[in-house]
């Protein structure tokens, strides 16, 4: 989790991550957020984040992309 | 080699996964999320093309088409120009772009790809209190008044006429130019502010987009013939600013070509600042020119 938080604080260190869970669904992350995001993760955790993953509810908070982190983990 | 069609969503998947396992050193430009993908590949204008160092995705929007690209490193490469020009966009942080690479399009301007232009994202958050912004399009439309003009609100029955008027000042290589189709949406759910003579004609148009939390706008352009004269620029940001307050959105985004000066200096005025976001164009000329 901590690798997480440190990926989403480079990517735009002005967002509290702690307490929002509308990333996307308030504008807080866009689509180049989401892409820049998703090659970090894939490096940082060994995991194939696919296009068909790159949906808000995959992305609007710290917990739901830790489960998806977890959930593709499992899948390797 | 020749262009195939993208069916829908999983195809488009599975093709980068196949590129992926191919070549997993693999860099991409590619920011359509899923309802894109689905939409263009819907539409039929969503092709793919096998390069010999990854693949290509090609959207065709209208007089060219809309390359990303999926390659594995930076080296050179063959890829040969279409029917249609070909444009590629990178958007990068400005600091990255220096700390990491002095040449950053070897591998396109290698294929004939030349910088077209480049835009700077510009964004207003959080928004002034409704009550200010209110007074100031009040103002604004006065001093539109009193010149013989209006603002208002676009409808279908002006379709032709907004066209006509991004058609005469727009890039042709503007990535969100809207088809017919596209546009009556827009102009039905009143997405299009406009400025109008004593005539009812248009002198200037601008396109409203809601998104998640936050408002773009688009295809700001004032008639040659009305530049610099009563502030209809001002007028249809502000009613942008008012409609986006009013729709509960806390920021609101533009991107403009960085060459042009009277739109950058009409974002400053009103508050907008640079995010530091950058958009570099890249531009193919199509087979035989």
């Amino acid at each position: 989790m901590d690798k997480l938080l440190e990926i989403l604080h480079e990517l735009r260190p002005e967002l509290d991550y702690a307490h929002n869970d509308s990333l996307i669904d308030g504008g807080h992350l866009d689509s180049f957020d989401i892409v820049t995001l998703v090659g970090e993760l894939n490096d940082a955790f060994d995991i194939e984040i696919g296009v068909e993953d790159l949906i808000p509810e995959n992305f609007n908070s710290v917990a739901a992309m830790w489960s998806l982190i977890q959930r593709l983990r499992e899948q390797v | 080699m020749c262009l195939e069609r993208v069916v829908d969503l999983q195809h488009f998947s599975a093709l980068v996964q196949q590129v992926k396992r191919q070549h997993p050193a693999v860099r991409s430009n590619c920011y359509l999320l899923p309802e894109a993908i689905t939409r263009c590949a819907g539409q039929g204008r969503l092709y793919y093309e096998r390069l010999e160092s990854g693949s290509a995705f090609l959207c065709a929007e209208g007089s060219y088409y809309h390359l990303y690209y999926y390659v594995e490193g930076d080296r050179p490469f063959c890829y040969n120009p279409k029917d249609k020009p070909v444009i590629i966009e990178t958007v990068y942080k400005a600091a990255e772009r220096q700390a990491n690479q002095s040449e950053p399009f070897s591998q396109w301007t290698a294929n004939g790809f030349v910088l077209h232009k480049t835009s700077r994202q510009f964004m207003l958050n959080p928004l002034p209190a409704r009550e200010q912004l209110a007074e100031q399009l009040a103002q604004a439309k006065a001093r539109l008044h009193d010149a013989g003009f209006e603002l208002a609100t676009a409808g279908a029955a002006q379709l032709t006429e907004v066209q006509a008027l991004w058609a005469g000042a727009l890039d042709p290589f503007d990535f969100t130019y809207l088809s017919d189709e596209e546009l009556r949406c827009e102009l039905d759910q009143g997405r299009v502010s406009c400025v109008a003579d004593a005539c009812g004609s248009l002198c200037a148009v601008l396109l409203i987009i809601f998104e998640r939390g936050a408002s773009n706008c688009r295809h700001l352009v004032t008639g040659a013939a009305y530049r610099r004269s009563v502030g209809m620029g001002t007028a249809l940001v502000l009613d942008w600013l008012v409609k986006a307050a009013a729709q509960g959105k806390s920021k609101c985004l533009a991107w403009i070509d960085q060459t042009n000066i009277p739109s950058l200096n009409l974002f400053a005025k009103l508050g907008f600042q640079a995010t530091g976001r950058l958009s570099d164009q890249l531009l193919l000329a199509q087979k035989g020119v």
